[in-house]
């Protein structure tokens, strides 16, 4: 398992390379719709994973608005694109920057206040958008749902491939990954990681914490909601049933079990969760049950998820010569 | 020359019932190290809290660099330049030793969000320069050799020495050390001496809180000692040792002196 | 009109109290938010209602059944799902989605056994209605609203005048003064669970009764707006739960009824919001301090 461990943090480049080429070329080999539309989903499901990352993983606050954002953003993307036919380019920046300022107006009420209120003011939060989705028959047409979402196009060009829609959401993906990796890895990563460890110490040092929690937050909002954007024109249809608290469970299902702070575990989580949703097809009433298992006994078993414990930089600077012993190494990881 | 850091006027503290702080009044100028002395909960942790805006003193004032800072919040107070370190040390488990440092140096650096996604050369310059300082801290504290252990799995002593790396990285004009040597061996007691002496070469301005007297004596020009809430002497080092009030203090309470 | 919505709200508010009873029972002894409450409180209903139609027509036997059955699964949930990880002194979000995986297993293993239909439930406690003023008020209300007050205060008799209250109340103090008092912790935490389970089923009874059908999304549209109900009297405090409770039935039902009953269900929430704003520990809550 080291040498495994090792061998990842030593090529951790030409292996991300590797496993994106291998992403991109995968519509040329299989051109199955139904697989591709599976690949797809399993993307969204990684955005999603990836914002809730940066407020569950990183910032140690549970959240369970991802539906609430997410739908918010497939409701922007619906509502402007049948109504004011506006392409998809102009949504994919209206979207997000919409549910990131919801979410940052969230924040600044509830961050301040420390602890348990974060879950509980996001559940009901969850709930109210459901429910003005639903009753706001007016702009979202209720439990009806909006119909005949147009294709994704971009500049006048249409994307009705399903190869183009995979790109589409490949695209994102690797956008997503690379400014959550790019900021978790900076300052603001190590500052938003020191606060979920200890936020009286962090105040110590001179940091607002509060600013940086609601900047978390509102990037969360901004991710979700981008990811639900793409899900309208994606899905062509949408209704608040989709967007219920149970969503967002699944979210936080796949990120702790990726592995909390950790970036290839949330692209683990949701992938492995969502190929295995659609393979259990035939025994869909019972996903929840065992998802509800599942969590019960990771929590008992490890509860930091799978990869949430390995930190490929720190591997990388343990093995030059100038790192701490093998022996000092082992002591660490009984410690944690 | 010398500037004012610190001036605690006239501060009471009440919990409830409870006066944890009666009358304090306490200045501190810049290059001093001032040392703070007494019995367990005679209230110096709770003083320091209340210099660093963790609590709001019940009647009183607080002022930095000749501003009122009374009742403001921690963080500002900390960016005015007031750095501590805790009683119970509080460092960032899952951080190494070397990103505990850099964590602190977040104020120092301007580079925003939109910096850090385009990579644009301030936020490389500024990356660099961070993790150049915390270094340099690391090496100034002895502690580099452990850079990329976590810090939680240091030795006891390294781990105060990483906390007074971290307060130092946001170079403040005012360090609060709370028992800086609590749970050190002779040696690293000795050894930590010899830090603050750099630090004082340096120009640093030093308030601290410990038990012992070796070391205080032989660290601060001069010291105060506070007993049930009370102020019961200040004075420099050789004052104290020869005040009835403390002797009587610490003899009752059978301590070492 | 007025008078009758507020005698329905106090009525289903009351019900709502017990269940919050219980996530502030929890939270005191834990620091912890039970999400799986919400799910008793289903579960109590369904398993009544179970036991119900097989003794045909033993109302009280099925009653006095269910609360057993639960209140032993509410030992399991923690004796299984909680115990295991404080002795790994695992941390608090551990604890908290745990509870949540445990309230997912319960809410859909009551889906696959009893199905996803809307069922009826026997009022047994229909003895007519009277009126008051242009107000109806059901025996059914009376005696619902007599159920609840009396095992209320029976609940703060036993936590603030008993010896096993104080053990509850010296736990949820400070764990390790009250170890050292010869305090059975483990016992205490396992009997917090058992009460706060108990009182989950007699209101999900209750209130099935009340509405004569179960369905499944009582526990999560229960769950929430009592655990909202116990933050906005003040987590900890029995009073606040009880207080907050009341208001939230009361505040809801006036709200469905003179604002728009769409909204029903997020009330709870916007009061509870408004009120953390204003007041973080709650109506009735003490003011956190926070230890350096």
């Amino acid at each position: 398992m080291k040498r495994i461990l090792h061998f990842i943090a030593t090529y951790s480049r030409p292996l991300t390379l590797a496993a994106l080429a291998c992403l991109l070329l995968f519509p040329l080999f299989v051109t199955n719709a139904y697989v591709l539309r599976v690949a797809a989903t399993s993307l969204i499901y990684v955005i999603l994973a990836l914002g809730l990352n940066v407020v569950t993983g990183y910032m140690g606050q549970t959240s369970f608005g991802t539906a609430a954002f997410w739908g918010i953003g497939a409701y922007t993307g619906a509502i402007l694109s049948t109504r004011i036919g506006l392409g998809t380019g102009l949504l994919f920046l209206i979207a997000p920057l919409l549910s990131g300022v919801i979410a940052m107006l969230l924040g600044m009420c509830v961050l301040k206040l420390r602890g348990y209120y974060m879950a509980i003011v996001t559940l009901g939060f969850c709930e109210i958008v459901r429910l003005i989705e639903l009753n706001w028959m007016s702009l979202t047409r209720g439990p009806l749902g909006i119909m005949n979402i147009p294709k994704l196009s971009f500049f006048g060009v249409k994307v009705t491939s399903s190869q183009g829609v995979f790109y589409v959401a490949l695209a994102m993906t690797v956008l997503v990954t690379y400014v959550v990796w790019k900021l978790m890895n900076s300052r603001i990563g190590l500052t938003i990681t020191a606060i979920r460890d200890d936020e009286i110490a962090v105040q110590s040092m001179g940091v607002n914490v509060v600013k940086y929690k609601v900047g978390a937050f509102a990037l969360y909002g901004m991710i979700c909601g981008f990811a639900g954007a793409f899900y309208a024109h994606f899905m062509s249809y949408i209704d608040p049933t989709m967007f219920k608290t149970l969503n967002s469970t699944e979210v936080i299902i796949m990120v702790i079990f990726g592995g909390l702070g950790s970036i290839p575990g949330s692209y683990l989580g949701a992938i492995v969760l969502t190929v295995i949703t659609e393979l259990l097809r035939d025994l869909v009433e019972y996903r929840m049950l065992i998802y509800g298992f599942l969590l019960v006994i990771l929590m008992i078993v490890k509860p930091e998820g799978i990869l949430g414990s390995v930190n490929l930089k720190h591997i990388r600077q343990r093995m030059q010569p100038s790192g701490p012993s093998e022996a000092g190494e082992e002591k660490e990881a009984r410690h944690e | 020359m010398s500037e004012k850091i610190l001036k605690v006027s006239r501060v009471v503290q009440r919990f409830g019932g409870l006066v944890a702080l009666d009358n304090i009044n306490l200045e501190v100028e810049s290059g001093e190290i001032v040392g703070m002395i007494g019995p367990n909960g005679a209230g110096k942790s709770t003083l320091f809290n209340v210099v660093t805006g963790y609590y709001a003193p019940t009647e009183g004032t607080v002022e930095i660099l000749g501003r009122q800072v009374t009742g403001m919040a921690p963080h500002k107070i900390a960016a005015l330049g007031f750095a501590r370190t805790f009683q119970n040390i509080r460092l960032f488990p899952k951080m190494t030793v070397w990103e505990n440092v850099m964590a602190a140096r977040n104020i120092k650096t301007k580079s925003n969000a939109l910096d850090i996604i385009f990579h644009s050369p301030r936020y490389r310059r500024e990356q660099a320069e961070t993790e150049e300082r915390a270094l340099e801290l690391l090496r100034l504290l002895h502690i580099e050799q452990y850079r990329f252990h976590y810090a939680t799995s240091l030795p006891y002593g390294a781990q105060r020495k990483l906390e007074i790396a971290r307060a130092l990285a946001i170079e403040p004009r005012l360090l609060l050390l709370d028992e800086p040597a609590a749970g050190m061996n002779e040696q690293e007691t000795l050894e930590l001496m010899e830090i603050m002496h750099t630090l004082r070469d340096m120009g640093y301005t030093i308030l601290l809180i410990e038990h012992d007297m070796k070391f205080v004596m032989n660290t601060c020009q001069w010291i105060t000692v506070i007993n049930y809430g009370r102020q019961i002497a200040t004075g420099t080092p050789g004052e104290i040792q020869a005040d009835p009030a403390v002797i009587e203090a610490y003899l009752g309470k059978d301590d070492e002196l | 009109m007025f008078l009758q919505q507020l005698i329905n709200g106090v009525t289903i508010g009351s019900m709502y109290a017990l269940v919050a009873i219980g996530y502030s029972m929890i939270f005191s002894v834990l620091q912890l938010i039970n999400f799986s409450n919400g799910s008793m409180y289903m579960l109590g209903a369904y398993v009544a209602l179970m036991l119900y139609l097989r003794l045909e027509g033993h109302f009280l036997l099925a009653f006095a059944g269910s609360l057993v059955i639960v209140g032993v699964i509410g030992y399991g949930v923690d004796r299984f799902a909680l115990r295991p990880l404080r002795k790994k002194k695992s941390n608090r979000m551990a604890s908290l989605m745990s509870t949540f995986g445990v309230g997912i297993v319960i809410d859909n293993a009551i889906q696959l056994l009893f199905g996803s239909e809307t069922k009826s439930f026997p009022n047994q406690l229909d003895f007519g209605s009277f009126s008051v003023g242009n107000a109806i008020v059901s025996w059914t209300q009376v005696l619902i609203l007599l159920i609840c007050s009396v095992l209320m205060a029976a609940l703060s008799l036993v936590v603030y005048r008993t010896k096993a209250g104080r053990a509850m109340r010296s736990t949820a103090e400070n764990v390790d003064a009250a170890r050292l008092m010869g305090v059975d912790v483990k016992r205490v935490i396992s009997v917090t669970f058992v009460v706060s389970a108990v009182m989950a089923t007699v209101a999900g009874t209750l209130v099935s009764m009340y509405y004569r059908t179960v369905d499944l999304n009582m526990s999560a549209q229960v769950g929430m707006k009592t655990f909202a109900a116990a933050v906005l009297g003040g987590v900890g405090v029995l009073p606040g739960a009880m207080v907050g409770g009341l208001l939230i039935g009361i505040l809801e039902t006036l709200g469905a009824s003179y604002i728009s009953s769409g909204y029903r269900d997020a009330y709870a929430f916007m009061i509870m919001v408004l009120v953390l704003l204003i007041k973080p520990s709650g109506l009735l809550g003490r003011a956190a301090s926070s230890k350096l």
